[in-house]
């Protein structure tokens, strides 16, 4: 393969989209992760399902594309509230450990999907959208490519305006960042858990619109995507929001450039998943409590 | 014969057919078993479990289609997956149990895309076929096949249920239990804990990879598509619904969920469901998880309370 062929500035832009939905989809599964210590493994089914909710929007109430995205983050963010006081908030009231969270998020997650294998059926569904395709200098683009990173970059900076101008937002990271300060201190836990699933599930449910605009829509969309989104939260070192942020766009970035080495050696490009398992495994070793996090805060 | 054709003969014969549910509960058995002994008594969350199933049956099936005997590729096939768990657990072992559990379940999802891509290894992602059976034996009756499979299979659990009786009676098998309970307090007390954690997850990936290997000479082919992470799920639901720290309540978990995916099979003969069998019975085992994690998280068999001499 020739060097000179590869238009760089392309695969700079498929990195950035990547980026865009593995930040989306990363973010609420980082926010339940810190506050309630153990990582959430139906977040995954909150993608597919939030891409099947603009599936059905599109379908019966209006063929609107921006619609079918708010009623998905809608509909998601109420799935999230929903679980968390179903299964998560009376296991956590028991007592119980982080270890046994993670085991009913495994079988809460299987729930989902094959619930959503049985009402959808094993075949992917499309959107039936047309996304017009144009042209930015040397870059190609669509429509929906221009739609998920100018999405991504308002929620990045509502995001921002959210934790650090408002006293929810404000009361948020403190509970992220010491839960019994924050209680001491009056912060009501259970009305901040509440209003965090839902924005985590729905920014997953945003993610899984988008992820299922570029593909297609199925049941194990999320799950595909588990790797990625687990190798971010580590990278990222789970509490800090902006290193989340920054690690999507790094590891969007690296799986579209690797797939160049990938081409380079003859692999399969299916191997760019492994790429993001690799670097996961790399950090582990060598910052066991993520890249961005300083030495002296280990403390959970 | 085909395996797909035989289940059509397993409708009409019941035998064969009780035969083949007993077959299916001594496999899970084992793997739930492996599984108590790591997550249960040890408490390593471990999510990779499908990765060393899908290697010992993978090398049984290279190994026999090579023309080597049945038992050598069993041999090969508990070392080879022995091997690959300690070398994968010594580098993963000290991080944080979650962090634990996230690597295990993208190791798994990672080993079993390579093999799906590569096709020199096995076949990709049509795996391989026509593995011959231990019991190569001509004009043998189908029945007749599925007793000796039976015995085979049995043996396997006896000779994996033995060893860990004794590993949990003896003082090894107390400080695993320590180990469970509190890590630090257990180093403190001078023992090398991440070494008695990477011996128990060897053994567990040792026995994962009998039951690989019995899977591939009984079903007589494999594919990566036989151990995506929904294996290592069932598998943890077993251990969690029979008792995680109990090694009979790994068998009743194994025959408890056996028995309500072989209930639905029938289940779809007999009555119009109106909902697929398939995805019913993974939506039933979900509910299950998050009950028995909520209500009864020691499962249907309690720990044995230690006897003090």
């Amino acid at each position: 393969m020739d060097l000179a062929s590869i238009n760089f500035l392309q695969i700079f832009f498929n990195g950035l989209i990547t980026g865009s939905i593995y930040f989306l989809a990363a973010l609420g599964l980082s926010l339940t992760y810190s506050l309630l210590n153990f990582p959430n493994i139906s977040h995954a089914e909150f993608l597919a399902f939030g891409a099947y909710a603009a599936y059905m929007s599109l379908k019966l109430i209006e063929n609107n594309f921006f619609l079918s995205i708010i009623i998905a983050f809608i509909s998601t963010g109420f799935l999230g509230i929903f679980s968390y006081l179903i299964v998560f908030k009376p296991l956590s009231k028991k007592g119980s450990k982080p270890m046994h969270l993670t085991i009913a998020s495994l079988g809460y997650g299987l729930f989902l999907r094959y619930s959503m294998y049985q009402f959808f059926g094993r075949e992917a569904l499309t959107y039936k959208l047309w996304f017009e395709a144009f042209n930015i200098g040397p870059i190609r683009v669509t429509s929906l490519w221009i739609l998920i990173i100018l999405t991504s970059l308002i929620l990045v900076f509502l995001l921002h305006l959210f934790l650090k101008k408002t006293l929810i937002g404000k009361a948020m990271r403190a509970l992220s960042n010491n839960q019994i300060l924050a209680m001491v201190c009056g912060i009501d836990k259970e009305k901040i858990l509440l209003l965090v699933w839902f924005i985590g599930a729905g920014l997953a449910g945003i993610g899984g619109v988008f992820r299922a605009g570029d593909t297609r829509i199925t049941p194990i969309l999320g799950w595909d995507l588990m790797i990625p989104i687990f190798s971010i939260i580590i990278l990222g070192g789970i509490k800090n929001l902006y290193a989340i942020i920054a690690s999507a766009y790094i590891i969007g970035l690296i799986e579209n450039f690797s797939i160049i080495l990938l081409t380079i050696f003859n692999l399969s490009t299916e191997y760019k998943v492994i790429i993001a398992f690799i670097i996961l495994i790399i950090i582990l070793i060598l910052k066991p409590y993520g890249l961005f996090t300083k030495a002296g805060n280990k403390s959970d | 014969m085909d395996y797909l054709q035989k289940l059509e003969i397993k409708v009409i014969n019941m035998i064969a057919f009780i035969l083949d549910t007993l077959i299916w509960i001594a496999l899970y058995s084992i793997l739930s078993l492996s599984l108590s002994i790591e997550y249960g008594f040890t408490g390593i969350m471990n999510f990779g479990k499908a990765l060393f199933f899908m290697i010992g049956a993978y090398v049984s099936a290279i190994v026999t289609l090579n023309g080597l005997n049945y038992f050598i590729g069993l041999l090969f096939a508990i070392l080879f997956s022995a091997l690959i768990g300690l070398i994968s657990s010594i580098p993963m072992i000290k991080v944080r149990e979650d962090y634990f559990a996230i690597v295990t379940l993208a190791l798994s999802e990672c080993i079993r895309i390579i093999l799906k891509n590569e096709y020199w290894i096995a076949g990709g992602p049509i795996g391989l076929k026509n593995i011959p059976s231990a019991f190569p034996l001509k004009n043998l009756s189908y029945e007749f096949f599925l007793i000796l499979n039976l015995l085979l299979i049995i043996g396997i659990l006896l000779f994996f249920y033995l060893i860990l009786r004794m590993i949990i009676k003896s003082p090894y098998g107390r400080i695993l239990k320590a180990i469970r309970e509190d890590e630090t307090l257990t180093q403190i007390l001078g023992k090398n804990t991440f070494e008695y954690k990477i011996q128990i997850f060897t053994i567990g990936s040792a026995m994962a990879g009998a039951a690989g290997s019995f899977l591939s000479q009984y079903i007589g082919y494999v594919s990566t598509d036989l151990f995506l992470s929904t294996t290592t799920f069932t598998i943890w639901i077993m251990c969690i619904i029979g008792g995680p720290s109990n090694i009979n309540g790994a068998i009743i978990g194994a025959l408890f969920m056996r028995g309500i995916e072989r209930g639905t099979r029938i289940l779809k003969d007999y009555v119009n469901m109106p909902i697929d069998p398939n995805n019913f019975m993974f939506i039933i085992t979900g509910i299950l998880m998050i009950f028995f994690i909520m209500y009864k998280p020691e499962g249907i068999i309690k720990e044995k309370r230690m006897e003090i001499e």
